[in-house]
């Protein structure tokens, strides 16, 4: 197990490596260039100047070590646009998607997985008709859409709920301030992968339906809920949770429409920001934290199976 | 165990809703309070409080935390005094005299003097070490002098006339005491003075949330007085739809809508429209150095092509006035509309091509020497009113024979390649906003460090030297006329419309100085919310 995590760290290593070369050419050869030597104010001699600050006259190679260097030390840089340490904006930001992606993950296993199992265990009855047609619209309705529409209803119409932002600027910060604000965004945001849940869970859960020891459960006289839960729903885990899993990464990169449509102060919005600005020590630094999170998630999903499923082992 | 789980959803559940509950009357708690006198407007991004950089956010924050010298009068945007109460020029013409306001202290508490604008012009203006975004502006400053605690003397290199225009402009005075002993590393992004930035605005700085805002409160000891405003809250609101539904529901109080986003805002109860004046105007530019724009009677013919009142009432929603030239109307005592007015005329365009030697093939398509009158308009992606202009522009030159075709690109990637040099393009369109002046030498002198069109004319180029140099103002006047008849007979790029800054202000705010708000959030002072 331990020369299995050995080797898991050092192929995220070489991973984020291989990512952070690949993104720095691809942001610094985009059309365009950093946001802020594009003020229509500044002459030739104040944009060169700019350059010339933050290293950007030296060779694409020499720029990148030099960022790898910092990188290694332990400093991510400074954001062109904020003129902030990139490490103090992402640790800003970070928690606040951690908090959204965390409200809407509960929201979607609370709702997705009692339906897909739901509609598993009563295949073809109106209920698993309801759910599919659910999760159907889930899937399709464009994400900008639904915000628009929910901020139209709940905010703009009933009044009922802040149409953006974290807080009431002005006000002193609660807990009860913060879940207004969070209700919308973190709706919208589970609504996408509560279909996606749904939908795995009621398939895997009716392919564990026909397997012959829930057949063999059943004639033992295990009350049907038992089945159900015990034994259909464990092993059907197996499937929720790889797809879970594949979400993860989401959790920490923040989902870019959903922060952007809703003023969240959060690492999706932010990575919008940064791209439209060129802000490459920003889009480095995002890109970086990103990875990391997708690599530590799939290795979270591998050492999962192995406790869902002992039939897995990793020596 | 299946009950013990219900009771904790149970409980999940009315915690939840006990929560949300609760959060309403905090917020309406909030909205009765403090806030009702607090006035909120978006911002595209995190603002950078340091007035040395560029960019939109920081531009905004700064006019309202920051003072400048001298400011622009609402009435008919001539330099009037800020920190400097009066200020008078020498017969030598390059040493002007500044008498500043005796009673102006930083948020800091500590006095404002002369020394404040001596460190800002010299350590940080003039300093080739700190990369200041106006410097081309104030460039042909030599040195300053402190006579005493509330006078300053400014020494200019060449006679510039223009001083007190450029000294209102993006030129914010920082305080010496606190910055004074910051070395060069420091000067050029003072990261712990940003933490709590020290101005003498009539707001100082309360906090500042990345990502989310920044809110700026009343400072009490303002030399103009207690503003009526208890605070100014910048919300970084990058998304159009959510900054609508905030100015609906009350979160913002001021945002910049778009002509067909007029009819919408109107319905809102809570809203009021004002076209703001603004020192700018839109143009569809050409690259001279390019064929065929290079040919006088060409740039001409494709002026006459286009009905730019058409234009006006149809994409502009009637929000501003045809434009004449780079000289908007608001710099009145410069400004001439005796000049050729370019009426929409597609019978002449085709002459003036036929006689530049411009000939109609059988596709309707001009031809000369076997070349196609073919060309690439481009524009950026996102802003309606240019996009529609593109591709406006487009069916109108079609008319009198030219294939055009359309590029979009992302701003940044649009903007970065007209500053390029030589410039890539053959033709775009874009907008500039101006000090309120007249002074064109970086547009369109033919050594202008902003003419992006390669535009030349010898008589242009001593009219604008002179008119830098001459203080007299009818002969300045004089002067510029006679720049603006010859650069409209020359046609450099098809100039479009003077627009009015189009603002959706909240009805309860009074005492809004209806000038572009770059320009207006200097002028603060007296604007209050009803509660």
């Amino acid at each position: 197990m331990t020369r299995y995590l050995v080797g898991r760290l050092l192929q995220t290593g070489v991973l984020l490596l291989v990512v952070s070369v690949v993104v720095f050419a691809l942001v610094t050869q985009a059309p365009g260039g950093p946001a802020i030597l594009l003020d229509r104010n500044m002459g030739p001699a104040e944009v060169a100047q700019m350059r010339a600050l933050l290293g950007l006259d030296q060779p694409l190679a020499v720029q990148y070590v030099r960022w790898l260097g910092q990188v290694v030390s332990g400093n991510l840089g400074v954001s062109y646009q904020a003129g902030v340490p990139v490490r103090e904006i992402i640790g800003q930001m970070l928690p606040n998607t951690l908090l959204l992606s965390a409200a809407a993950l509960v929201l979607t296993l609370a709702v997705a997985l009692p339906a897909g199992v739901i509609s598993a265990a009563w295949p073809r009855s109106a209920t698993d008709h309801a759910v599919t047609a659910l999760t159907l619209f889930g899937i399709s309705v464009p994400t900008f859409w639904l915000g628009l529409m929910l901020i139209v209803l709940f905010s703009v119409a009933l009044g009922w709920l802040p149409p953006g932002g974290m807080r009431t600027i002005g006000a002193p910060p609660s807990l009860g301030d913060l879940a207004r604000h969070l209700a919308l965004p973190a709706v919208v945001l589970g609504s996408a992968n509560m279909a996606l849940v749904a939908r795995y869970t009621r398939s895997s859960t009716l392919a564990v339906l026909r397997e012959d020891y829930v057949r063999t459960a059943r004639a033992k006289g295990v009350p049907e809920r038992a089945v159900l839960c015990r034994h259909a729903l464990r092993n059907a885990l197996l499937t929720i949770v790889t797809v879970v899993g594949l979400q993860l990464p989401r959790l920490v990169g923040g989902a870019a429409i959903t922060e952007t449509v809703f003023a969240w102060p959060g690492m999706g919005s932010l990575a919008v920001r940064a791209a439209f600005e060129r802000d490459y020590p920003m889009i480095m630094g995002i890109t970086l934290v990103i990875s990391a999170a997708v690599a530590a998630s799939s290795l979270l999903v591998d050492l999962l199976y192995v406790w869902i499923d002992p039939r897995i082992r990793y020596d | 165990m299946r009950a013990e789980i219900g009771r904790g959803v149970r409980a999940a559940v009315s915690l939840v809703v006990a929560l949300v509950l609760a959060g309403g009357a905090a917020e309406r708690a909030a909205a009765q309070g403090s806030a009702g006198a607090t006035f909120s407007l978006p911002l595209i991004d995190n603002a950078r409080m340091w007035p040395i950089v560029g960019g939109l956010p920081n531009i905004l924050v700064n006019k309202v935390l920051y003072s400048t010298l001298v400011k622009y009068d609402p009435k008919n945007w001539t330099p009037v005094g800020d920190l400097a109460e009066r200020w008078t020029v020498g017969d030598d013409r390059l040493t002007w005299t500044f008498a500043l306001r005796r009673n102006v202290t930083w948020h800091d508490g500590k006095p404002f003097t002369a020394r404040d604008v001596k460190f800002t012009i010299e350590r940080l203006w003039l300093n080739p070490q700190v990369p200041f975004f106006q410097r081309a502006n104030l460039q042909d400053i030599g040195r300053v002098d402190a006579v005493d605690d509330f006078t300053v003397r400014v020494v200019t290199k060449v006679p510039f006339a223009t001083l007190p225009v450029m000294l209102g402009y993006l030129a914010n005075i920082l305080p010496e005491h606190i910055l004074g002993g910051y070395s060069v590393e420091q000067l050029r992004n003072p990261v712990d003075f940003l933490r709590n930035p020290v101005g003498t605005g009539p707001f100082r700085f309360g906090e500042s949330v990345l990502g989310s805002h920044v809110r700026l409160v009343a400072y009490d000891r303002y030399f103009g007085g207690r503003p009526r405003l208890d605070a100014i809250v910048f919300r970084v609101v990058a998304d159009v739809e959510q900054q609508l539904a905030q100015l609906q529901t009350g979160q913002l109080d001021l945002m910049i809508i778009e002509p067909h986003q007029v009819p919408a805002v109107q319905r809102m109860a809570n809203v009021q429209i004002v076209d703001a004046l603004q020192v700018n105007y839109t143009f569809l530019g050409f690259n001279h150095k390019a064929e065929p724009f290079g040919d006088r009677k060409v740039r001409q013919a494709l002026s006459y092509a286009i009905d730019r009142k058409a234009v006006l009432e149809k994409i502009y929603g009637g929000k501003g006035r045809l434009a004449t030239g780079p000289i908007n109307p608001l710099v009145g005592w410069a400004y001439t509309d005796a000049v050729d007015h370019y009426r929409y005329d597609p019978a002449l365009a085709q002459r003036l091509l036929d006689e530049a030697g411009w000939t109609k093939g059988p596709d309707g398509i001009r031809r000369k020497a076997g070349q196609p009158l073919k060309f690439t308009l481009d524009f950026d992606r996102g802003n309606p009113v240019r996009e529609q202009t593109a591709v406006v522009a487009q069916k109108y030159w079609r008319d009198v024979g030219a294939d055009v075709e359309l590029r979009v690109s992302e701003f940044n990637s649009l903007l970065s390649r007209i500053r390029a040099r030589p410039n890539p393009l053959q033709a775009w369109v874009l907008w500039y906003i101006t000090p309120p002046e007249a002074d064109l030498l970086a547009y369109y002198h033919s050594q202008g460090t902003l003419n992006e069109f390669g535009y030349g004319n010898a008589e242009v180029d001593q009219l604008l030297e002179k008119g830098r140099a001459t203080f007299d103002q009818p002969e300045r006047a004089r002067l510029y006329q006679q720049a603006q008849r010859l650069i409209a007979a020359d046609a450099p790029v098809v100039y479009l419309v003077y627009p009015a800054e189009i603002q959706a202000l909240s009805a309860r705010i009074q005492g809004w100085v209806p000038m572009g708000y770059r320009d207006a959030l200097t002028h603060m002072l007296g604007v209050s919310a009803a509660r």
